[in-house]
């Protein structure tokens, strides 16, 4: 519950304050937002199979976003940028369909 | 198929582990040697065993996930689970919502908050950007778009352009032509007496004492005058025009137009003052012919005479 409080609070708080993003960081915030966005939809799995653990929770998080945001400067030092940014992208868009799946197949059996 | 084999194990195990809200955790030595830490033990996760932590582990984690990954999901599918993990599954989510604000909860809480912040932020940028956002090829494509757009209405625009000359030259011509036809509209009142007329001319006065001047001498007055370009001549206060009669009354006096004129008559011509005073000057002509009735005969040259006596409109008929 608090975790979805927190959630609203956050967009709130973007819609609020309505930061610039300073441009060094720029290229790596989409890919962070689909990874953080990612490690949520593990930790509810984990909490619907009864698995949670902060630790774990914490970690993957900060790990998801750093090794996104590293792979995508990475690429953009190799000039191959925009490509490892796609690659990113669809795989944690894979992994969260399939966290998202098992969500689905926990709750309604389906 | 191994994990078909695993995952009735694993079912009865959970189950014999305890109730999702409980909110305690058996401290279960994993099988590959680690221990949890006194943290998991919170909230929701309850009836954790090691097995269970490496494989939410591996599912929040990025990539060496295969290994326990499929067996989890299998498990909750599987049809001889006795108490149903889907209801099992709704039990933890209640747990979750309902478990007192914990650690885990507040830190939850925190990385939802960041991730909302990010994403809004991020969604902001993106509609600030437009352009940025766009690849070379998109951006390329936008251009050309551009291009084609401005190339339209260029085209359009000189077509407008043309049309707007068009009229604008049209409306010039009627103009033209209005003020044409104004300009002969009064010269035509003017010659026909309708307007008063203001300019140069001269005034003559013809004194008469003995009302010996006929009116053939008033009309050869006005004939000289016409002849020398008179635009507008007044007889004593009446506006004399191509159709006004100039005629001897029963006592030999002067109508014009029908009005007896009494000496001295004043004569006003509007016209080339010194053209007509020429005329007028002719040995022979007008004055002569006055001055031998005994009549005297002066003219004044005018740089600025005014006739006001007007004809009647539609009155000018023979």
């Amino acid at each position: 519950m608090i975790a979805i409080i927190g959630l609203v609070l956050g967009i709130l708080l973007g819609i609020w304050l309505n930061p610039t993003v300073p441009p060094a960081i720029q290229p790596y915030l989409p890919i962070a937002v689909v990874a953080a966005l990612d490690a949520l939809a593990g930790g509810l799995r984990a909490v619907l199979s009864g698995t949670f653990d902060d630790r774990v929770f914490v970690i993957s998080f900060f790990s998801n976003v750093l090794i996104a945001a590293f792979i995508v400067f990475l690429g953009d030092q190799l000039g191959v940028g925009t490509q490892l940014s796609t690659a990113v992208v669809v795989v944690l868009g894979i992994r969260i369909f399939t966290n998202v799946a098992a969500i689905r197949r926990q709750l309604l059996k389906a | 198929m191994a994990h078909k084999h695993e995952r009735p194990r694993r079912d009865r195990r959970r189950t014999g582990t305890g109730s999702p809200t409980t909110g305690e955790a058996a401290q279960a030595p994993g099988a590959d040697g680690t221990t949890r830490t006194p943290g998991a033990a919170d909230a929701a996760a309850t009836d954790l065993d090691d097995a269970e932590a490496r494989a939410q582990a591996d599912r929040a984690d990025p990539p060496p996930a295969a290994t326990a990954d499929p067996a989890a999901e299998t498990a909750e599918t599987g049809p001889g689970a006795t108490p149903s993990p889907r209801r099992l599954a709704w039990l933890r989510l209640r747990a979750a919502f309902t478990a007192r604000p914990g650690r885990s909860q507040l830190l939850a809480a925190f990385l939802c908050a960041i991730l909302g912040f990010a994403a809004t932020t991020q969604i902001r940028q993106t509609e600030a950007d437009g352009l940025q956002q766009l690849s070379e090829a998109e951006l390329v494509r936008i251009m050309a778009d551009v291009g084609q757009r401005t190339e339209r209405l260029e085209a359009e625009r000189d077509e407008l352009l043309a049309q707007q000359r068009e009229l604008a030259s049209g409306s010039d011509q009627q103009e033209a032509a209005r003020e044409q036809a104004r300009a002969r509209a009064e010269a035509l009142a003017i010659l026909t007496g309708e307007a008063p007329v203001e300019g140069s001319g001269i005034v003559i006065e013809v004194t008469d004492p003995g009302r010996a001047v006929t009116a053939a001498d008033m009309v050869g007055i006005v004939q000289e005058l016409r002849d020398a370009g008179a635009e507008a001549i007044e007889i004593s206060g009446i506006r004399v025009v191509a159709s006004t009669a100039i005629t001897a009354s029963a006592d030999g006096g002067v109508l014009i137009g029908g009005e007896e004129a009494e000496p001295p008559y004043r004569v006003a011509a509007i016209g080339d003052p010194e053209t007509m005073d020429t005329a007028l000057q002719i040995p022979g002509g007008v004055r002569d012919t006055v001055e031998r009735r005994g009549a005297a005969m002066t003219t004044e040259r005018q740089s600025r005479l005014e006739i006001r006596a007007t004809v009647a409109a539609g009155n000018t008929g023979p």
